[in-house]
C-alpha cells in the first residue's frame, strides 16, 4: 500500500494512540495483563466447581446402633463430611462460632427405641445461615440424606409386618419426585459464577482503560480538538481513539475465552456468531462508559475513582449472586446502566442454557439501544466541546495539529 | 518522642487538607452505604415464579398444585399445556422452574402404585434451585403422608399410630444466626469490612505517594512509620465502626455482638490495612497507580474472603494468599462477633492473624521507607 503524508482520518489518530499506548505500560497492563490475572484468580475461587465435604459436627446423646447408623449416613453424603463428634451443646455452640464446622447433628436420646415404638423422635441440624453458601450447603446435605432414613426406618417397619421389599418402597413413597437441575446437572456453579465474573473483569477494566485513555486527552483543553483536527472530523476521531483498546479488550475476551471453554469445560449450547456480537457490543458499551465518565470529570484521578466506585459493585447487580426478579425497583433500573448487564444474560443463555436464538436476540436488541443511547451522549458532548472551544477562540483559528505526540 | 507526636499531627493535617483524601475516608463510605446494599435490600428471595403443566387436572393434581403455590418458597404463575411451553417460559425468566404432573397421576396414587411427578428447576441460581426444590419437595411429601394415612386408616389403624407408620422420624432444620436466611445480613457485613479495607488502603496509598503530600516533618523511619500508623487508626477505627454498627442498623440487620470485642477487632484490622496501605504505596509509587490497583483488588478480594464461597473448598495455596491480606481474617472475625454473638475468645486465630499482618506488613512499610531515604540521601 502506498503511504500517503499525514493526512487527517481515522488512521492517523489510531497510530497516534497505538503509539500512546506504547509509551503508557500501565495502561496497556490494566487493558490486557491485569484483566487475565484477575480472571484466573477469580477461576481458581472456583476451580473445584461444586463444594464437597464440608465439616460438621454431631452430637448422639442416643449412642444406640440405629443412631450409629444414622451418622454414618449422613456421613456418606456428598456434601459434608462429620469432623468431630462433640460431648454436649455447648462445645457446639463453640465449634460453630469459631467456624471449625458449619451445623450440628442432634439425635437425641432414645432416639432408636423411639422411632420403634412410633413416638416419632426428632433429628435436629443446626446450621450456620449467616456464612449462607457454606451453611446451607452443609443443609442440603442433610436433608438430603435424612429421608431416605426416614424411609428406610419406615420400610423396615412395614417389612417387619410381613410386607416385601418392593411393596414397602412403594407404601413408603407413594409420589415420588423426579428432580432435574435443567442446564446444570452436576449442581456445578463454576460456570455460571466464572461466566459472569469474567464479565465484571472485563467491564471494569475496559471501562477503566478507556476512562484513563479519554482523560489523558480531556485533560489538556487543546487534546480534543488536536484530536478532532488530526482525525478530520470527529466520527474518526473518536473511532481512531477507541479501536485500539477494543482490539486489546477482543483479544483478552478471547483469552478468557480459551480457558473458560477449554479448561474448564464451558459448553457452547448456543449460537457462537451472537455470542460474539453480543460480546463486541458489550466491549464497545464498557469503552464508551469510560469515555463518557472521563468526558464528564475531566482529569484523570476523580474520573477514574468516580468511575471506579460506580463500577466495582456493579457485580451485585448483575443477578448472579442475588436474582434480579427479587430486587427492589431502583436496582432492576440501575442495573441497566452497566453493560454487563444483559450481556450476562445472554452469555449464559448462548453457552450453558442453550436458550432459543429469538430470545436472546431480544436481549441483544436492549444492547443495541443501549450502544446507540450512549454513542449519541457522546457525540453530543464531543459536539458541545468543540463549539465552545470555538466560540471562546482562545487558540488562533485553522491551524495544522500541533506536534504535540 | 515529640517527633513522633508531631509525626502523628502533621499526618492528621494532611488527612483533613486534602479534600480527595478526606473525600475517599468520610464520603465514599457514605455513598457505597447507600449504593452498595441496594441489590439485596429485600433481603429474602420469596415466591419464586414455578409454572405447573398439568396432564392430570385431577383433585389431587390440584392439591399438589395448590400445595406448591401455598409455600412460601414457591408461587404458581402459570399454568401451561405442554412441556415446550414450560420450557419456553423458563428460557424467557418467566418462571425459574416447572412441575410435570403426568396423566392418571391420580388413578396411580389411589391405585397404590407409585405415581412419580417430574420437578425441572433452573439450576443456574443456587439460591433459587434450593428454594424452588424444597417448595416442591415439601407439597409431595404430605401428599405423600396423606395418601398413606389414608391407606393406613382404611386398613383400620388410628389417625395417630397411621402417622408414626408414614413419618417416623421428623425433621427438623434449624438454621442460626441470621434466620430469616437474609441475604443482605449475610453479604453486607461482609462486604462493608471488606470496602474499609480499600478504603484505607486507597487513602493511606494516596496520602503517601501525592506529591502534594510530602511529610510535614522530618524523622527517622522507625517513627515515621509508627506515627504514620498511630494516625491512620483514627479513619481506621471511624470506617469501621460506620461498617459494622451504622450501616447494619440503617439496613436492619441484626447485630448482637459485643462492642468491645468487636473494638478489639478494629485495632489490628485497621493497623494491619494501613501498614499494607504503607507498603503499597513504597512499593507503587505512583497516585493514579495505586489508585487504580486499589479499585481492582476489590474483586478478587471479596471472593478470596470465603464469603461468596467456601474457603474450605477453594484450593489451599489460594487458601494462603488470602490469610495476608487482612480482610480475610479481619471479615470472619468482624463478622462472627458482630453477627454470631462469638466472643474474642472464639476468634483467637483470626485476631492473632491480624496482629501478625499488622506487624509483618509495618516492617515491611519501614524497611521500604529506609530504602527511599538511602536513595534520597545518594542523589543528594
Amino acid at each position: 500500500m502506498r503511504r500517503k503524508t499525514v493526512r487527517p482520518g481515522f488512521w492517523l489518530v489510531f497510530r497516534r494512540e497505538v503509539r500512546w499506548l506504547i509509551r503508557r505500560p500501565f495502561l496497556v497492563l490494566l487493558a490486557s495483563i491485569i484483566p487475565i490475572a484477575m480472571f484466573l484468580i477469580l477461576a481458581s475461587v472456583y476451580a473445584r466447581g461444586i463444594a464437597t465435604e464440608l465439616p460438621i459436627a454431631v452430637l448422639d446423646q442416643d449412642d444406640s446402633p440405629g443412631s450409629r447408623q444414622i451418622v454414618h449416613l449422613v456421613d456418606a453424603a456428598p456434601d459434608i463430611r462429620i469432623k468431630t463428634k462433640v460431648v454436649d451443646l455447648e462445645e457446639a455452640k463453640r465449634g460453630i462460632l469459631s467456624g471449625s464446622y458449619q451445623g450440628l447433628l442432634l439425635v437425641p436420646e432414645n432416639f432408636t427405641r423411639d422411632a420403634m415404638a412410633g413416638r416419632r423422635p426428632e433429628i435436629t441440624f443446626f446450621y450456620n445461615t449467616q456464612m449462607m453458601v457454606a451453611g446451607n450447603l452443609s443443609a442440603r446435605g442433610v436433608s438430603s440424606a435424612l429421608p431416605s432414613i426416614a424411609a428406610q426406618v419406615q420400610a423396615a417397619s412395614r417389612m417387619a409386618r410381613g410386607m416385601s421389599a418392593d411393596e414397602a418402597a412403594i407404601a413408603v413413597q407413594p409420589v415420588a419426585m423426579d428432580a432435574h437441575g435443567l442446564f446444570n446437572p452436576a449442581l456445578d456453579y463454576s460456570h455460571f459464577l466464572l461466566a459472569a465474573l469474567v464479565v465484571a473483569v472485563l467491564q471494569l477494566t475496559t471501562s477503566l482503560a478507556t476512562c484513563y485513555s479519554v482523560a489523558l486527552d480531556v485533560e489538556t483543553p487543546h487534546s480534543l480538538r488536536i484530536l478532532r483536527r488530526l482525525g478530520g472530523g470527529i466520527v474518526p476521531a473518536v473511532l481512531g481513539k477507541l479501536l485500539p483498546l477494543t482490539i486489546v479488550a477482543c483479544l483478552v475476551h478471547a483469552v478468557c475465552d480459551i480457558i473458560m471453554f477449554g479448561y474448564f469445560g464451558l459448553p457452547l449450547d448456543g449460537s457462537g456468531w451472537l455470542l460474539a456480537l453480543s460480546a463486541l457490543v458489550f466491549l464497545l458499551s464498557c469503552q464508551i462508559l469510560g469515555a463518557l465518565a472521563a468526558l464528564f470529570i475531566g482529569s484523570p484521578p476523580p474520573a477514574l475513582s468516580v468511575l471506579a466506585l460506580t463500577v466495582s459493585p456493579s457485580f451485585g447487580y448483575l443477578g448472579v449472586s442475588f436474582p434480579r426478579e427479587a430486587m427492589n425497583a431502583f436496582s432492576i433500573w440501575w442495573g441497566n446502566i452497566f453493560p454487563a448487564t444483559p450481556y450476562v444474560s445472554l452469555r449464559i443463555d448462548q453457552t450453558v442454557r442453550g436458550a432459543p436464538v429469538d430470545v436472546s436476540l431480544a436481549i441483544l436488541h436492549h444492547q443495541f439501544v443501549y450502544l446507540a443511547v450512549a454513542v449519541s451522549f457522546l457525540l453530543f458532548i464531543l459536539v458541545r466541546i468543540t463549539r465552545k472551544a470555538a466560540t471562546a477562540g482562545t487558540q488562533p483559528p485553522g491551524q495544522a495539529a500541533a506536534p504535540e505526540m | 518522642m515529640t517527633t513522633f507526636l508531631s509525626v502523628v499531627r502533621g499526618e492528621l493535617d494532611n488527612l483533613v487538607s486534602n479534600g480527595r483524601i478526606f473525600a475517599i475516608f468520610f464520603i465514599a463510605i457514605a455513598i457505597l452505604g447507600l449504593y452498595y446494599p441496594q441489590p439485596y435490600s429485600s433481603e429474602v428471595l420469596r415466591e419464586v415464579a414455578v409454572a405447573v403443566v398439568d396432564r392430570d387436572d385431577t383433585t389431587s393434581s390440584r392439591q399438589l398444585t395448590r400445595d406448591v403455590d401455598v409455600s412460601q418458597n414457591a408461587r404458581v404463575v402459570m399454568k401451561l399445556p405442554d412441556v415446550a411451553s414450560a420450557e419456553r417460559a423458563v428460557f424467557e425468566r418467566r418462571v425459574s422452574g416447572y412441575l410435570f404432573i403426568p396423566q392418571h397421576f391420580e388413578r396411580e396414587v389411589l391405585s397404590g402404585r407409585q405415581a412419580a411427578v417430574a420437578f425441572y428447576g433452573d439450576a443456574s441460581y443456587f439460591l433459587i434451585f434450593s428454594k424452588l426444590r424444597s417448595a416442591i419437595g415439601t407439597a409431595i411429601q404430605r401428599l405423600g403422608t396423606n395418601v398413606v394415612i389414608g391407606q393406613l386408616a382404611v386398613d383400620g389403624m388410628n389417625p395417630e399410630e397411621a402417622l408414626a407408620v408414614a413419618s417416623p422420624i421428623r425433621i427438623n432444620m434449624i438454621p442460626l444466626f441470621n434466620p430469616e436466611g437474609g441475604y443482605a445480613s449475610y453479604v453486607v457485613p461482609a462486604v462493608f469490612l471488606l470496602i474499609v479495607q480499600q478504603l484505607l488502603l486507597m487513602g493511606v496509598g494516596l496520602l503517601n505517594t501525592l506529591p502534594s503530600e510530602a511529610p510535614r516533618v522530618s524523622a527517622p523511619p522507625v517513627i515515621a512509620t509508627a506515627g504514620k500508623l498511630l494516625a491512620y487508626m483514627i479513619p481506621g477505627v471511624f470506617l469501621y465502626l460506620v461498617a459494622t454498627i451504622i450501616i447494619p442498623y440503617v439496613y436492619n440487620i441484626p447485630r448482637i455482638g459485643d462492642v468491645w470485642s468487636s473494638l478489639a477487632i478494629a485495632i489490628p484490622f485497621s493497623l494491619a490495612a494501613s501498614a499494607l496501605g504503607l507498603f503499597l504505596a513504597a512499593l507503587l509509587r505512583d497516585a493514579l497507580i495505586v489508585q487504580l490497583v486499589c479499585s481492582l483488588l476489590g474483586l478478587p478480594l471479596f471472593f478470596m474472603a470465603g464469603i461468596a464461597w467456601p474457603s474450605e473448598a477453594m484450593p489451599e495455596l489460594l487458601q494462603w494468599v488470602a490469610s495476608l491480606v487482612p480482610s480475610t481474617s479481619g471479615i470472619d472475625a468482624a463478622v462472627r462477633i458482630n453477627q454470631m454473638g462469638a466472643a474474642l475468645s472464639d476468634v483467637t486465630g483470626q485476631f492473632r492473624v491480624l496482629w501478625v499482618l499488622a506487624l509483618i506488613y509495618a516492617l515491611l512499610a519501614y524497611l521500604a521507607m529506609r530504602l527511599t531515604d538511602a536513595q534520597a540521601e545518594f542523589r543528594s
